[in-house]
């Protein structure tokens, strides 16, 4: 894939046009925008502060993903936690701005499906069917085989397809 | 052969190719039950993108691009930039976040050399003018977008850099004008030393041509169903 050959001009570049991304990816584990951005947030500390880790070269993307889902498991126990005690989960993205009653009923939907699903299952569903990475780069970015990444990802699918019914 | 559920996953994500793509193809085209199901992975996985796509669209906050800028050279920069233009900065505060980005981005590697050559963009740049969104593109496009917004005729103009060449460029009826062009982003030695002349040319280039904000993700979407014509 000739991606992988590519890389941003500097560091700073790379992460900057990433921003968008990465806040989808985050948004996705945290199923809360001011809690992604936090999460972004982090993310972009400990990268700079490991730069030196990153092989210049190497696919910057997936390195920050995988710092990012780092992130969220270490850190992730005491975010989920407030989150369920505060936060409405209801309220999903919170992107209420776009689109009309259904667009939001649906946004909803989706949310809540994804909520029920082990972590470990969410991740994979995210990085291969909403960032589309190959099974293979998804299995390297959580440190699995891809083996398991790819049952874990039957296994979220399935939950998806059986919470969201026949529309999906 | 009876495919596994993760072989029907597999086969619908192009997860497999030779003898293991073959045969699942085969299953799947004798089974109508399987084609559902390979339909059903589909649409999931289309019901999911667009879930999520307004997140990427959507503006970055400021306190990312803090973030990113707080422990590097580039950002020293960036505040420093900030802090010189105040003087015109009532102009800029419509740009808000992308000008924010597309500063930091445009001074990183900007060279110097700026040449007089009025004319069209073409090949790679053209192609990323007429194509690439900011919210969407690559981080590791080789010409990447730095912000859209229209001219005082009207005219959708777009900042771009890309290795062999950085500028902005307006769309007329032949294709991408070039206005303002700089040399491609080539980092070398002495490059800070300069840095305040290579931003105000950047800035300077986009002041004297925006007319009102720049694009937000919606707005360089339509403009770019219509091809980037008024």
């Amino acid at each position: 894939m000739a991606l992988s050959e590519a890389r941003a001009d500097t560091f700073e570049d790379g992460l900057l046009a990433m921003l968008p991304r990465m806040r989808r990816f985050a948004a996705g584990l945290t199923r809360n925008l001011p809690e992604a951005d936090d999460l972004c947030q982090m993310t972009i500390e400990r990268a700079l502060r490991s730069r030196a880790q990153w092989q210049a070269g190497s696919r910057l993307d997936s390195w920050m993903y995988r710092i990012m889902r780092n992130i969220w498991i270490d850190e992730g126990r005491a975010s989920t936690r407030r989150m369920q005690t505060f936060v409405d989960t209801d309220e999903g993205l919170g992107m209420g701005s776009s689109g009309g009653q259904e667009a939001s009923a649906e946004l909803n939907d989706v949310d809540r499906a994804l909520a029920k699903l082990p972590n470990e299952q969410r991740e994979a569903v995210l990085l291969v069917m909403v960032e589309g990475y190959s099974y293979k780069e998804a299995a390297e970015i959580v440190g699995c085989p891809i083996g398991t990444l790819n049952s874990r990802l039957v296994r979220g699918r399935d939950a998806l397809m059986a919470l969201l019914g026949e529309s999906a | 052969m009876n495919p596994s559920k993760e072989q029907i996953a597999a086969y619908a994500d192009g997860e497999l190719e030779g003898d293991p793509l073959r045969k699942v193809e085969a299953a799947v085209a004798a089974d109508p039950d399987l084609q559902d199901q390979v339909d059903a992975h589909r649409a999931l996985r289309a019901r999911l993108s667009a879930h999520f796509a307004p997140v990427a669209e959507a503006p970055v906050p400021e306190r990312l691009f803090r973030a990113v800028g707080s422990e590097a050279e580039v950002v020293d920069f960036a505040k420093a930039v900030r802090k010189r233009v105040k003087p015109f900065a009532p102009r800029f505060t419509w740009f808000g976040p992308a000008l924010a980005a597309s500063l930091v981005v445009a001074l990183v590697g900007f060279s110097l050399s700026q040449s007089g050559a009025r004319e069209y963009a073409e090949g790679d740049i053209a192609t990323a003018l007429d194509n690439q969104l900011v919210a969407t593109q690559q981080a590791q496009a080789p010409v990447r977008i730095l912000l859209s917004f229209r001219d005082e005729k009207g005219r959708f103009c777009r900042g771009f850099s890309s290795e062999a060449q950085s500028g902005v460029a307006c769309r007329n009826g032949r294709g991408w004008q070039l206005g303002k062009v700089f040399g491609g982003k080539k980092p070398q030695a002495g490059e800070y030393r300069q840095a305040g002349s290579a931003e105000a040319e950047v800035l300077t280039a986009i002041q004297d041509l925006a007319q009102g904000p720049a694009l937000d993700a919606e707005g360089e979407r339509k403009a770019q169903r219509q091809g980037w014509r008024e």
